[in-house]
C-alpha cells in the first residue's frame, strides 16, 4: 500500500503555500470579483501544477519514460513557442474597444502616453533592488496594466519571473477600483477634481474608424518593429470591428475567440507558478514593484494634466490623466465616479474613456520599447 | 544624514550593477520619448483626418 502514500511524501512547504495561493486567487476571483475570468483558472492551475508527481506537467514515468503533461503542453506552444495565446487575444481585445472618443478628442493620445511612467520607474526600481536588466524590465511592464504585454514581453525576453510578472499584472488590474481613487485623491485637490470639461465630440467618419488602424499599424511598425505583433493583432481586431462587412468575424473575436483563448491562457499560465519557481523573496519583491508601478502610472498621468493645465485656457481635470493607463474600462469609471463625487455634474467618463482606450495603445507601444531597446542594451 | 547619504552610495557601489542602472534610466528616457513622439505623431494624422471633411 506504499504507493497509495507517494504523493504525500512529495508534499513540500513550498507546494502548501502554493495550495494557498490557489485558493486566494479562486477566492478574489469568486467572492470579490477580481478579474474572475483570468484569477479563476490561475488559482485552479496553481493547484493542479503543484500536485505531487503531477500529471499535467511533464513526468517521468519508470519504465516508460518521458509522459507529457497537458499544461506544460499547452505552455509549450501557446506561450513558450509563439507566444500565440496572448497574441490572439489581442484580436479579442481589439475587436472590443471603440476608439470613437479618443478619435474625437486627438490630444487624449497624449495621456496614454503620459501614464506608462511606471513601467519605466520600476525597471531602474528594480535594478536597483538587484534584478538584471531584462528581468527588472519584465517586472515594469506589469506598470502598462495589459495582461497579455506583460506575458508576451516576459517571455520574450526570457524572463525568470513570468508568473509572478502575471500573477502581479491580472491582480492590479482588478485592484485598480482600490489602488487609483488613493493615489488621486494624494496627488490633487478636491477643488481641481471638480474641474468641469465639457464633451463635445465631434463627428468621427467611418472612413477615419477604418484609416486609424491601419494607420497605427504602420506607425508602430516603422518606429518598433518589435510592437508589430502586439500592436498589429490589436489593430487587426479593431479594423475587424470597424470595417462594417465583418459582423460575425466581429462578433466571434469579441466572444468566441477572446472567452476561449482567456479561458486556456489562465490555467496556462499557471505552469510558471510551480513552487520552485513563484516561492522565494524575488515574488514578494515583484508584487511590491508592480503596485509602485500602477501608482506611478496614475501619478504621471496626473501629473502630466497639472503640466498641460499650466499652458492651456481650457482647463483638464487632472483625474482625467489617471486613466492613461490601460486598465480598461475600470480606469475610466474610478476617474468618473471620483468626478461625481466631487460634483454631482461632473461628467468625465468620455474623456476617460478616450484617455484609457489612448493607454491601451501607449502600453502596448511601451512593450515594443521595451522589447526594441532592451537587445540593443544587453548585448 | 551625510551619513545615511554615503551608506545608501556604498549600498549601490556594492549591489546594484550600474552599467543595467544606467541603461534602466537610458531606457526611461529614450522608451517615454519614443511612446510620446509615436502617441503625438498619431495624434496629428488624426487631427489633420478630422479637419478632412469638414474643408470639403
Amino acid at each position: 500500500m506504499e504507493f497509495l502514500l507517494e504523493g504525500f511524501y512529495d508534499v513540500t512547504w513550498q507546494k502548501c503555500v502554493m495550495y494557498a495561493v490557489g485558493i486566494l486567487l479562486i477566492y478574489l476571483a469568486i467572492k470579490k470579483q477580481y478579474e474572475p475570468s483570468l484569477l479563476l483558472p490561475m488559482g485552479f492551475g496553481a493547484i493542479l501544477v503543484n500536485l505531487p508527481l503531477s500529471g499535467v506537467v511533464n513526468y517521468e514515468m519508470s519504465g516508460i519514460g518521458e509522459v507529457a503533461g497537458i499544461i506544460e503542453w499547452l505552455y509549450d506552444i501557446g506561450i513558450h513557442a509563439s507566444e500565440a495565446m496572448p497574441l490572439l487575444l489581442f484580436i479579442g481585445i481589439g475587436a472590443m474597444i471603440d476608439f470613437g472618443p479618443l478619435l474625437s478628442n486627438p490630444k487624449m493620445f497624449l495621456f496614454g502616453a503620459a501614464a506608462q511612467f511606471g513601467i519605466f520607474f520600476v525597471v531602474a526600481a528594480a535594478v536597483i533592488l538587484g534584478f538584471d536588466l531584462k528581468d527588472a524590465a519584465s517586472i515594469g511592464i506589469i506598470g502598462a496594466a495589459d495582461g497579455p504585454t506583460s506575458i508576451l514581453v516576459s517571455q520574450v525576453l526570457k524572463s525568470n519571473y513570468i508568473g509572478p510578472i502575471a500573477v502581479a499584472a491580472y491582480s492590479y488590474m482588478a485592484l485598480v477600483p482600490i489602488i487609483q481613487p488613493a493615489v488621486i485623491k494624494a496627488t490633487t485637490t478636491k477643488k481641481e477634481r471638480m474641474i468641469r470639461m465639457p464633451y463635445n465630440p465631434s463627428n468621427v467618419s467611418k472612413g477615419l474608424r477604418i484609416a486609424f488602424p491601419i494607420i497605427v499599424t504602420f506607425i508602430a511598425g516603422f518606429v518598433a518593429p518589435q510592437s508589430v505583433s502586439l500592436v498589429g493583432f490589436l489593430m487587426f481586431g479593431n479594423l475587424i470591428r470597424e470595417c462594417g462587412v465583418l459582423n460575425t468575424l466581429s462578433d466571434a473575436a469579441q466572444n468566441i475567440l477572446a472567452n476561449l483563448v482567456t479561458l486556456l491562457l489562465g490555467i496556462t499560465i499557471s505552469f510558471s507558478m510551480r513552487a520552485e519557481q513563484f516561492v522565494n523573496v524575488q515574488t514578494l519583491l515583484i508584487m511590491g514593484l508592480g503596485l509602485v508601478a500602477f501608482v506611478f502610472d496614475t501619478a504621471a498621468g496626473v501629473f502630466f494634466a497639472k503640466i498641460i493645465n499650466l499652458f492651456s485656457k481650457n482647463k483638464i481635470n487632472p483625474m482625467v490623466g489617471a486613466a492613461g493607463i490601460s486598465a480598461f474600462p475600470m480606469s475610466a469609471r474610478v476617474v468618473q465616479k471620483l468626478g461625481l463625487e466631487a460634483d454631482s455634474q461632473n461628467h468625465l467618463l468620455m474623456h476617460a474613456v478616450g484617455a484609457n482606450v489612448s493607454g491601451q495603445i501607449a502600453s502596448v507601444l511601451a512593450g515594443g520599447m521595451i522589447l526594441n531597446l532592451i537587445p540593443q542594451m544587453i548585448k | 544624514m551625510t551619513n545615511f547619504l554615503a551608506k545608501i552610495g556604498y549600498f549601490v557601489a556594492d549591489k546594484v550593477n550600474i552599467q543595467d542602472l544606467g541603461s534602466a534610466f537610458k531606457l526611461m528616457g529614450q522608451g517615454m520619448l519614443g511612446i510620446f513622439v509615436v502617441m503625438a505623431v498619431i495624434a496629428l494624422i488624426v487631427y489633420l483626418l478630422t479637419k478632412v471633411p469638414a474643408n470639403k
